[in-house]
């Protein structure tokens, strides 16, 4: 195998004769390849930034949390109490986070003569919680005992912090929180229930909206939800553009690339096919010499955008990123660690594309090339 | 040991006229001179047989050779020497040797004595494309002869070569067709190889009658 070590010697020797003769030929793909490579990184940084600020909003918005609220009246509020059972266990299908809240149908007064809502909970450990009653606040003191009235009944409640689920539901407001059994005489008089439903998918909450539709058509139920179905779709929508943007990169590039790169190689392959023929001649197979093209474009495919990439990493640098609003760019030294892959596999695919003359060229009968 | 021609016919692609049609020819003896006027199908002939044209009609059979055109038959079988020599030329003289004689597998002494027989030994380590005209159509003899072939196919091995060089090239023909174990075809307008020819074909003529 040694010959065939030679012959691959002999065509990178080549390769480079033919470099430092026709220099303009191999300027000329890099620097289409180059500036392909800059302008494929500003396209995928900036669509990295746009994903990054979206990311950043549904994780500030709980963009997957969705309230499910439903009015119980009265007679069934009692049925459902007397039998212990709720509805509550229909929603523990839906694949994510749920928890669930009874709002009275009555309010409680404090000693302060403020007058604040009755939320129950059903089972206690869940919510983590003693069979006691206390009263969510945000700003009073901690541990503090304070007298409340609902109607006849009177007692004394701990104050304490609202958990995350229980702040949405209150929106900022003080309520009094406990048992719904030890609270059942004020449930009895009807109730509406909130579930808060924290879904894993876009694909979750969609769930969410055919139970509710379910319950609500064919139960006759009050219940609606309140979600960012409509926000989530248009969301999914714009990922799935830029996931098509970037399918649309790698093969522009590839295409660009291939068309460049192939028109140049077949002008080169013009006057080296009488060496090439040579060497099939000696009986050396045309795959072969086609590899060695092959990889000579890809290579300098890949080299020319890495080099783009190495331009912008550096210019970077001496740019006023923030006066230009491109703060997003300075990540541009990210690009050789995985960013930039999808335009490496463009310029590798245009290698590709533009090595195809080549492979018509070498199935030339011999005896119309060598004289 | 022969190549057979049989009803072969050529047309290169584009051309109005065939090259020759129903062309019925063997190669068998040691050496073989095709004589004839430039662009009457000598050399078409050889790449034909050499299987590296395709013929329009017609059939090449070989025997006791591997089929024309085969990587193997190249490598091992067959040394063509062209016109246009067509050697690497940012490879020594030794290098051209070397590659040959590793693709064939004929061992490197063999190389050696050819370099000596074609008078190059001195020049062995000399790029080729510092060498004269003469210079390079010996190291073509010379590589061709390396391979230690079974067929060598010459096409116009000493057009505008002195006399000299063209006597240089016909000793080391000779030597190498004197165990008459190999088929030589020189295809030629030189009347100063006819010597060496074990059978003289006039070409033209061969195609007049066979028509």
């Amino acid at each position: 195998m040694n010959w065939l070590i030679f012959i691959h010697f002999y065509l990178c020797q080549n390769s480079l004769r033919r470099w430092f003769e026709q220099p303009l030929s191999l300027l000329s793909k890099l620097v289409i390849s180059g500036l392909l490579g800059i302008l494929g990184a500003f396209i995928i940084l900036g669509t990295k930034e746009l994903g990054k600020q979206l990311d950043r909003r549904l994780t500030d918005r709980d963009i997957l949390t969705c309230i499910i609220t439903e009015t119980v009246p009265r007679e069934e509020a009692i049925a459902n109490l007397q039998a212990g059972v709720t509805d509550s266990r229909a929603w523990k299908v839906l694949s994510g986070d749920v928890m669930i809240y009874f709002q009275a149908a009555a309010f409680a007064e404090l000693e302060n003569g403020m007058r604040v809502p009755i939320v129950g909970v059903e089972n206690l450990e869940e919510h983590q919680m003693i069979d006691d009653i206390f009263l969510l606040d945000f700003s009073a003191p901690l541990d503090q005992r304070l007298e409340f009235a609902i109607d006849e009944f009177s007692s004394e409640a701990f104050v304490r912090r609202p958990s995350n689920d229980e702040s949405l539901l209150l929106n900022q407001r003080p309520a009094l929180i406990g048992g719904i059994q030890r609270l059942s005489a004020i449930f009895n008089r009807g109730y509406t229930q909130s579930i808060i439903f924290k879904a894993n998918s876009l694909e979750g909450i969609q769930k969410a909206h055919q139970v509710v539709d379910l319950f609500s058509k064919q139960e006759g139920k009050r219940i609606f939800i309140q979600s960012n179905l409509q926000v989530l779709k248009e969301l999914k929508k714009i990922r799935s553009i830029q996931a098509q943007a970037l399918v649309w990169i790698t093969l522009g590039s590839a295409a660009i690339l291939g068309l460049v790169f192939g028109s140049l190689t077949w002008m080169e392959f013009r006057e080296e096919r009488y060496l090439l023929a040579l060497i099939r001649s000696f009986g050396i197979g045309s795959l072969s010499l086609f590899i060695h093209a092959l990889v000579e474009n890809t290579l300098l495919a890949i080299m020319g955008v890495l080099l783009g990439f190495f331009i912008l990493t550096i210019s970077v640098n001496f740019m006023q990123l923030e006066a230009m609003n491109m703060v997003w760019l300075r990540s541009a030294s990210h690009l050789v660690q995985g960013d930039g892959l999808p335009l490496l596999v463009g310029a590798a695919l245009g290698g590709i594309l533009s090595s195809i003359p080549i492979a018509i060229g070498l199935r030339k009968p011999l005896g119309l090339i060598l004289t | 040991m022969n190549i057979s021609c049989k009803h072969l016919s050529y047309s290169y692609p584009g051309a109005k006229q065939p090259v020759f049609t129903q062309l019925n020819f063997t190669f068998e003896c040691p050496v073989t001179l095709l004589r004839g006027y430039s662009g009457c199908g000598k050399s078409t002939l050889l790449r034909l047989a050499a299987g590296m044209l395709i013929p329009t009609n017609g059939t090449i059979e070989t025997e006791g050779l591997l089929q024309p055109g085969s990587k193997e038959f190249l490598r091992k079988e067959l040394s063509f020497v062209f016109q246009n020599l067509n050697l690497l030329p940012l490879a020594s003289i030794e290098r051209n040797l070397r590659l040959c004689s590793q693709i064939s597998g004929s061992p490197w002494p063999v190389a050696e004595k050819w370099l000596h027989v074609l008078g190059l030994w001195d020049l062995r380590k000399s790029p080729v494309e510092q060498l004269s005209g003469g210079q390079r159509q010996r190291v073509a003899i010379a590589r061709a002869l390396a391979k230690e072939p079974k067929v060598l196919f010459l096409d116009e091995p000493t057009s505008g070569l002195d006399d000299d060089n063209t006597a240089t090239i016909k000793n080391a023909v000779t030597e190498f067709t004197s165990s008459g174990t190999t088929i030589c075809v020189t295809a030629t307008h030189d009347h100063r190889l006819e010597d060496i020819a074990d059978e003289l074909v006039d070409f033209h003529t061969f195609l007049s009658l066979s028509k």
